[in-house]
């Protein structure tokens, strides 16, 4: 996400070069996806909100403000189409996960693809089952890798809300993986994020 | 032991966006409390298996359809579209729908070989506006899948652009064989529209098809129609392989260049 390169091409789209909306399509696609398809668990659904963020875009980037970023702005509704979407699913029985796999047998190895593919669902699993609140923190911060900045302003919350947030949500995804740690050996440090 | 932290403070510390100072005091506290140290552990456990989620993609039909659905929306194209077919269809007073059933399903290449069950000379000199429909049930149940072929803007191909001995149908049955002419429908397009069509169609193929495809030959067709409600340029080429000769169809958003190639799923 290059905040330059965006504005330009927020400018050409205004001043009428569709070609430049293509553009910005190509360069967000993939992370809209990504963002409706770990909001909603469904691939159907991410197709869906996928389409309404860049209709959305269509008809709102001629006005957009030169002060706010492109990529706050699309994440913002990405993550407001997602929970549109599951606001609306609600009211119907919750669509299983498409790719619901098995849980690995403890002689696969762990870095098998199998093993990891199982490993992804079950997070995927557990992600559905914390508030839209906290899914949204997670999926911006942990997935999308935003910094805590970021976060907050793509969902428009001080810093300080993200922050608690992000912490409530990784602890009540913890309870809901503790199957998963029951084996595995304790970890060793870690080292600290660089560059945020 | 130090008074415990604020518990929000150990997620931020995992993500580096702790300050110097309560950084140090954080980790002073974690070398003799074993409360907060697993609690630090679960969430990095926490955090790692997140980062291990693969990155999801919109397969290439759903990027289709996100395109689809913006041009969709954009309407000014498609009225422009519609308008000059209107004009086209006008002009060709006698113009007869042609339509070819292709079954894409049974090969990892869709083809319009011997599967075709196209009219026999259906498109014989009086057929010119052809309408050519492609069943779509080994495509998609869920994309009706059709083509909207107004004719096709000649092009000149190259010499060998055709494999010598190919006996496929189907390029008559879209409009005859590349480089004849001969439709009635191609004197209902000015030469301006043609050479717009024209350029438009090969500046997307020197554009995309590079990075999909090598040594691929000149299009025996440059076709202008609608796929999805989108309107399109179709390539249609001859492919050998080995000795059996096959005729694949490349599909072009006219807006953007977006290409896909027309295949059936897995």
């Amino acid at each position: 996400m290059n905040e330059g390169e965006d504005r330009e091409l927020v400018e050409r789209f205004a001043r009428g070069e569709s070609a430049a909306f293509d553009t910005i399509v190509r360069r967000y696609e993939q992370r809209v996806y990504a963002i409706a398809l770990r909001m909603t668990g469904n691939a159907e659904d991410a197709r869906d909100t996928m389409q309404d963020v860049f209709i959305s875009a269509l008809r709102a980037l001629r006005s957009f403000r030169g002060d706010a970023q492109l990529s706050t702005w699309i994440h913002r509704v990405a993550v407001n189409a997602s929970l549109d979407v599951l606001r609306k699913r609600a009211r119907h029985s919750v669509r299983p996960l498409e790719e619901v796999g098995e849980r690995p047998s403890d002689d696969i190895a762990p870095d098998d693809a199998a093993a990891r593919a199982a490993r992804a669902t079950e997070v995927q699993r557990a992600l559905l089952q914390v508030s839209d609140e906290h899914r949204a923190v997670l999926v911006l911060h942990d997935l999308q890798d935003l910094d805590y900045a970021q976060t907050a302003a793509a969902l428009d919350i001080p810093v300080g809300t993200v922050k608690s947030r992000l912490h409530r949500a990784r602890l009540e995804m913890a309870r809901l993986l503790g199957h998963l740690r029951e084996t595995e050996p304790t970890e060793g440090p870690e080292p600290l994020k660089e560059g945020r | 032991m130090s008074t415990h932290p604020d518990p929000e403070q150990l997620s931020a510390y995992i993500d580096g966006e702790l300050p110097d100072r309560e950084r140090d005091d954080l980790e002073q506290h974690l070398t003799g409390c074993a409360d907060c140290s697993a609690t630090l552990r679960a969430l990095r456990a926490t955090r790692a298996d997140m980062r291990a989620m693969p990155a999801p993609a919109p397969s290439e039909q759903e990027s289709w359809a996100l395109r689809a659905a913006i041009n969709k929306a954009r309407r000014r194209p498609a009225t422009r579209y519609r308008r000059w077919t209107v004009a086209a269809g006008s002009v060709a007073a006698v113009a007869a729908a042609v339509v070819v059933f292709v079954n894409v399903g049974q090969t990892s290449k869709s083809t319009f070989g011997n599967t075709a069950t196209a009219p026999q000379n259906a498109t014989a000199g009086n057929s010119p506006a052809a309408l050519i429909e492609v069943d779509p049930k080994n495509y998609t149940p869920a994309t009706a899948l059709q083509l909207v072929i107004h004719g096709p803007v000649a092009a000149t191909p190259k010499a060998g652009a055709a494999p010598a001995g190919t006996t496929n149908p189907a390029p008559s049955s879209i409009g005859g064989a590349a480089g004849t002419g001969g439709s009635t429908f191609e004197s209902a397009v000015t030469d301006a529209q043609r050479t717009s069509y024209l350029t438009g169609i090969q500046g997307c193929e020197q554009q995309v098809l590079p990075a999909h495809t090598s040594n691929r030959p000149v299009p025996l067709r440059y076709i202008v129609g609608t796929f999805e409600g989108t309107p399109v340029y179709f390539l249609l080429y001859s492919v050998t392989v080995g000795t059996e000769t096959k005729f694949e169809l490349w599909v072009v958003q006219r807006v953007d260049c977006y290409i896909r190639y027309f295949v059936p799923p897995r």
